[in-house]
């Protein structure tokens, strides 16, 4: 891949490695994962539990606590300047900058993200503040008009409401308002949705994609749902233990996907819309990441692995227009 | 074919702190029927009352009202070395399987514990529960470890494990693929289904996932705010819903289908599931219905059949 | 740093050896509970504080076992009516006095370092009697509390309130006009409990009469330590009963008692377990202060508190060096079992056990 990143890109991830050291081992939680995400697209990490999505986006805004440390990478981020900077290796305070300002996040669990003692207001204003010269009185009228926009009722009386005085929901929808207050490029939901109910989540989806559409903002979504991959993104990355296996357009990843392990969990979901449906069983567990499979790491679960399987890592090769695939039934062609 | 469990009328109120009079009216009124060796499954949203529905059916929590009869028992008054009998025949396997086993005991001391308690003579302690171990896709060698060292979906087939080592009659599921990996949630379900079969179990399914419960379903009773609003066969309920929020609730699930999920309409859902401490007068769904008459606001709609087996408590479906 | 793990690490496997001895595949069934203490021993020799503390911990420890046999001069002789000059000697280093203790003398003319021989056995076997008596009450109480709720659990939680309130100080005074002619009385007519408590504490039966004065300010502690436990416990329980493995307990059948003993207990432990550290600590420097107060033993008993409470009188001319030597020791062990408990805090809590950084080794 090119190092120049051309005028769409608003990230591009190379080669990122991080690890954990502990007392049970090394565990190699992200190997060598790249991915990009252009402007005003929807791109999905999608994966279980350790492959790695959560502890990728973590990584690239230098999230990661000891025993981890990013091994190696780079994180070449444009910021709304034009400028180009590797984020992991750019100073911290240029990098507090950049957070919360031109990258905003979203967690999985809206409760945790608010500190209870604070108000709703007190928090956009101190997001704001941090990164701009403003007055409270006008950092909270562009709140109540953010906290209008995600659709909270009555804002002018939420803005001074604590986090407990409102519902999960709401809660959620008070964060991305104030993970929205600086108008990032990139928003980074991690598992928005998941604690919510199923009608209030389908409210954020809509949400999501309607704000960023008009503000012309790039989101990362990850989840392991496929349901809302299905609904949600432009572009999706497959990950296992760790890897990207697969990444493509997300019509292309639900019908015509190469990568048995996508196949596999595409099979494996059940889908209402089917009447009679046998769910496919992925036999196995995910791998231990303290000590990977040689060779591919999806190999102890494949049905089709072979010998070269055992042994040799498949490179992610190009099957299609924007679709890659690391695997070596593939990769042979 | 009579029922294995007949619930009537069942009430289960919390109080709430500070307040003599406000209760948490979580499961207010419910009439249902289980038939042995079926699935039934209960979907709805947060404060629905499923899960309260599921513990106060096995007499975890005391019902405030109502009955539950078991076998034709009623088991809301069961006391002492009967009460320890109904034990036997219900069990539950909990959501979370991460804090559903006692991480200082091994899974043998799990294991022991209710065939000690209930005087179950099982010869060889470690050649019995490897055996069992088995039955759930586990083996001899997971005996004396520790459930943080097992998986999710490992820890999970030992709750499964705990709760049929019994060999009861009735199982009440409470999410127990919710917390687990989609690939893994699989394999969960295969084995639930297959342990139904093989031990002639009856299970209550509850989730909030509506193409689990689907899946895993004969029949489906969707709940809100503490009442059943709709109860039928699953494909008939999830392709013919009749309630305002069964098509509401139906149309907002995900569908993994990039095509379908595009060309479906949705119900755009109005407003937050609402907190059952003051639940709405009348039909409690009304503040949110896009069709509530004035009926609805002041008078409560029973269950009645609109079509095979499937009943719903709406007035745009009573006809008198 | 290594070492203290390799070696910690052969004592288990030690221990494991035994047990198979004993019953045969003792260690594959345990194998997972010997990983556990494997972690925990590295997590130890890990953490400078916790080898700091643990070795001064060890050290005053071997002290009070043995100090009392090594102790070079006995307690209850008055040196200094034959010997004048051993009157508050001060600390001297040969050559220029030869013969005399280098660390100086008390009032009574006896080497205060000798004194101290003595001493560590009488603070230790007294803190440990206050923590281990005491924690066990509060434990149960708050476990009571905590399950059961309702008014069970605002019975206790107010007396719990009116003993914390409590000036362990005034208690202490009342006890100690009160309790110590009885308890005296008590030991005259059994002779055995007598010996016992005596040889325990390392003083002669003779001095019977402060013994009872040690076990009236014991009984004071214990009354006054439990509150703590009871409180602590209680939060605790109070969340680990909503856990779903207590609930599915419960659905099994269980009865109450077996789940607060087998599932509630052994999950709110280490906090406990960390308090009992640094208690010894507190329960350490609380006798002492009684003692200084003369609620305590008295001469010739060399108890820590109660022989800084004689030298103050000749504060600092003449007794400098028998504050400072007695005050430091107490310092010593105050900090030994501080620093062992803040380490066994990190230890005992799996999650933070586990995510200790594995330097390469």
């Amino acid at each position: 891949m090119g190092e120049e990143l051309t005028e769409r890109h608003v990230l591009k991830v190379s080669d990122l490695d991080v690890r954990f050291y502990t007392y049970a081992g090394t565990v190699h939680a992200v190997s060598g994962v790249s991915f990009e995400v252009f402007e005003g697209e929807v791109v999905s990490l999608v994966g279980e539990t350790g492959c790695g999505k959560t502890v990728t986006t973590r990584a690239i805004t230098r999230l990661i606590d000891p025993p981890g440390r990013v091994v190696s990478g780079k994180a070449l981020f444009k910021r709304r300047s034009g400028d180009v900077v590797d984020l992991l290796k750019i100073p911290d305070e240029e990098l507090r900058k950049i957070r919360g300002d031109e990258i905003a996040y979203v967690f999985q669990d809206p409760t945790s993200s608010l500190d209870p003692l604070y108000t709703i207001g007190t928090h956009t204003v101190e997001t704001v503040k941090a990164h701009r010269r403003a007055s409270t009185k006008e950092i909270l009228k562009h709140a109540i008009k953010l906290l209008a926009e995600t659709m909270i009722p009555s804002p002018e009386v939420r803005v001074r409401n604590y986090p407990h005085e409102l519902s999960g929901g709401m809660r959620q929808r008070a964060v991305i308002a104030i993970g929205l207050s600086n108008n990032p490029k990139l928003l980074i939901a991690d598992e928005p949705t998941t604690n919510l109910d199923v009608t209030v989540q389908a409210q954020i989806l809509d949400l999501l994609r309607d704000l960023q559409s008009r503000y012309g903002m790039s989101l990362i979504l990850i989840t392991h749902n496929l349901g809302v991959v299905a609904e949600m993104a432009h572009r999706v990355y497959v990950m296992y233990a760790g890897k990207v296996v697969e990444e493509a357009e997300t019509e292309v990843v639900f019908y015509s996907s190469e990568h048995p392990y996508t196949r596999l969990l595409l099979r494996s979901v059940p889908n209402p819309t089917r009447k009679v449906e046998k769910l496919e069983n992925i036999p196995g567990v995910v791998p231990s990441l303290i000590n990977p499979p040689p060779g591919c790491r999806f190999h102890p679960r494949c049905p089709y692995a072979m010998d070269i399987c055992r042994t040799k890592e498949p490179p992610l090769v190009e099957v299609g227009r924007n679709h890659r695939v690391a695997c070596w039934l593939v990769g042979r062609r | 074919m009579e029922p294995l469990i007949k619930i009537e009328n069942l009430r289960k109120y919390f109080g709430v702190r500070g307040s003599f009079t406000k209760k948490v009216k979580a499961v207010d009124g419910v009439d249902l029927e289980i038939y042995p060796g079926e699935t039934l499954g209960v979907v709805g949203e947060s404060g629905c009352g499923k899960t309260t529905l599921g513990k106060t059916v096995l007499r975890l929590y005391e019902p405030t009202s109502g009955k539950v009869l078991f076998e034709g028992v009623d088991i809301t008054k069961l006391r002492g070395a009967e009460l320890k009998r109904f034990r036997r025949n219900a069990q539950m396997v909990f959501q979370d399987p991460h804090t559903s086993l006692n991480p200082r005991l091994t899974i043998a001391e799990t294991l022991l514990e209710p065939l000690r308690e209930h005087g179950v003579d099982v010869g060889n302690a470690e050649e019995y529960l490897a055996k069992q171990l088995e039955t759930v896709g586990l083996g001899g060698e997971h005996l004396y470890r520790y459930p943080h060292e097992l998986s999710g979906g490992q820890k999970q087939r030992v709750a499964i494990l705990r709760a049929i080592i019994l060999k009861p009659k009735f199982v009440v599921l409470d999410e127990p693929t919710s917390s687990l990996d989609v690939s893994v949630q699989a394999q969960i379900l295969e084995l639930l289904k297959s342990l139904q079969n093989v031990y002639n179990l009856t299970y209550m399914f509850i989730s909030h996932d509506i193409a689990v419960v689907k899946y895993m379903s004969s029949r489906m009773a969707v709940m809100y705010l503490g009442k059943v609003v709709e109860i039928g066969e699953s494909d008939e309920v999830y392709s013919n819903p009749q309630h305002p929020y069964s098509t509401m609730l139906l149309s907002s699930v995900p569908i993994p289908d990039p095509r379908l999920s595009r060309e479906r309409k949705r119900i755009k859902p109005q407003g937050e599931p609402p907190s059952p401490i003051d639940p709405p007068p009348g039909c409690r769904f009304h503040p949110r219905c896009p069709y509530a008459m004035d009926i609805c606001r002041t008078k409560e709609p029973p269950l009645v059949e609109v079509g095979r087996n499937h009943r719903v408590a709406c007035w745009l479906h009573f006809k008198t | 740093m290594n070492y203290i793990y390799k070696l910690l690490s052969k004592i288990i496997d030690g221990y494991a050896y035994l047990r198979d001895r004993i019953s045969a595949g003792w260690s594959s069934r345990n194998s997972s509970r010997i990983r556990e203490w494997k972690l925990m021993a590295y997590a130890f020799s890990k953490s400078r504080i916790g080898v700091l503390g643990g070795f001064i911990v060890a050290v005053v420890v071997i002290l009070a076992i043995i100090g009392p046999a090594i102790a070079w001069e006995p307690y209850w002789e008055y040196r200094s009516v034959l010997n004048p000059e051993l009157w508050l000697h001060p600390p001297c280093l040969p050559p220029s006095c030869s013969g005399l203790p280098a660390f100086g003398t008390d009032e009574w003319g006896r080497d205060i370092v000798a004194m101290s021989m003595y001493g560590f056995r009488i603070s230790l076997v007294i803190s440990l009697f206050v923590v281990l008596l005491g924690a066990p009450l509060g434990i149960f109480l708050g476990l009571l509390a905590g399950y059961r709720g309702g008014w069970v659990d605002e019975i206790v939680m107010r007396l719990t309130d009116i003993f914390i309130a409590f000036p362990g100080l005034i208690l202490a005074i009342a006890f100690a006009s009160v309790l110590p002619k009885r308890i005296r009385d008590f030991l005259e007519a059994y002779p055995a409990i007598r010996d016992f408590l005596s040889a325990l504490f390392g003083l002669r039966p003779q001095e019977y009469g402060q013994l009872a004065a040690l076990v009236s300010v014991w009984v004071a502690m214990v009354l006054v330590w439990w509150p703590g436990y009871a409180r602590i416990v209680r939060g605790s329980v109070l969340s680990v009963r909503e856990l779903p493995f207590v609930e599915a307990a419960r659905l099994l059948g269980i009865p109450e008692s077996k789940i607060l003993f087998k599932h509630i207990l052994p999950n709110v432990l280490s906090p406990v377990i960390v308090m009992m550290t640094f208690d010894l600590a507190t329960a350490t420097l609380f006798a002492a202060a009684l003692s200084f107060l003369g609620l305590g033993p008295q001469e010739p008993v060399p108890e820590l508190g109660f022989m800084i409470s004689k030298a103050a009188t000749y504060f600092p001319e003449r007794s400098w060096h028998v504050v400072i030597y007695y005050g430091t020791i107490l310092l010593f062990i105050a900090l030994g079992w501080n620093l062992l408990g803040d380490s066994l805090r990190d230890i005992l809590d799996p999650r933070t056990r586990r995510a200790i950084e594995f330097k390469g080794e």
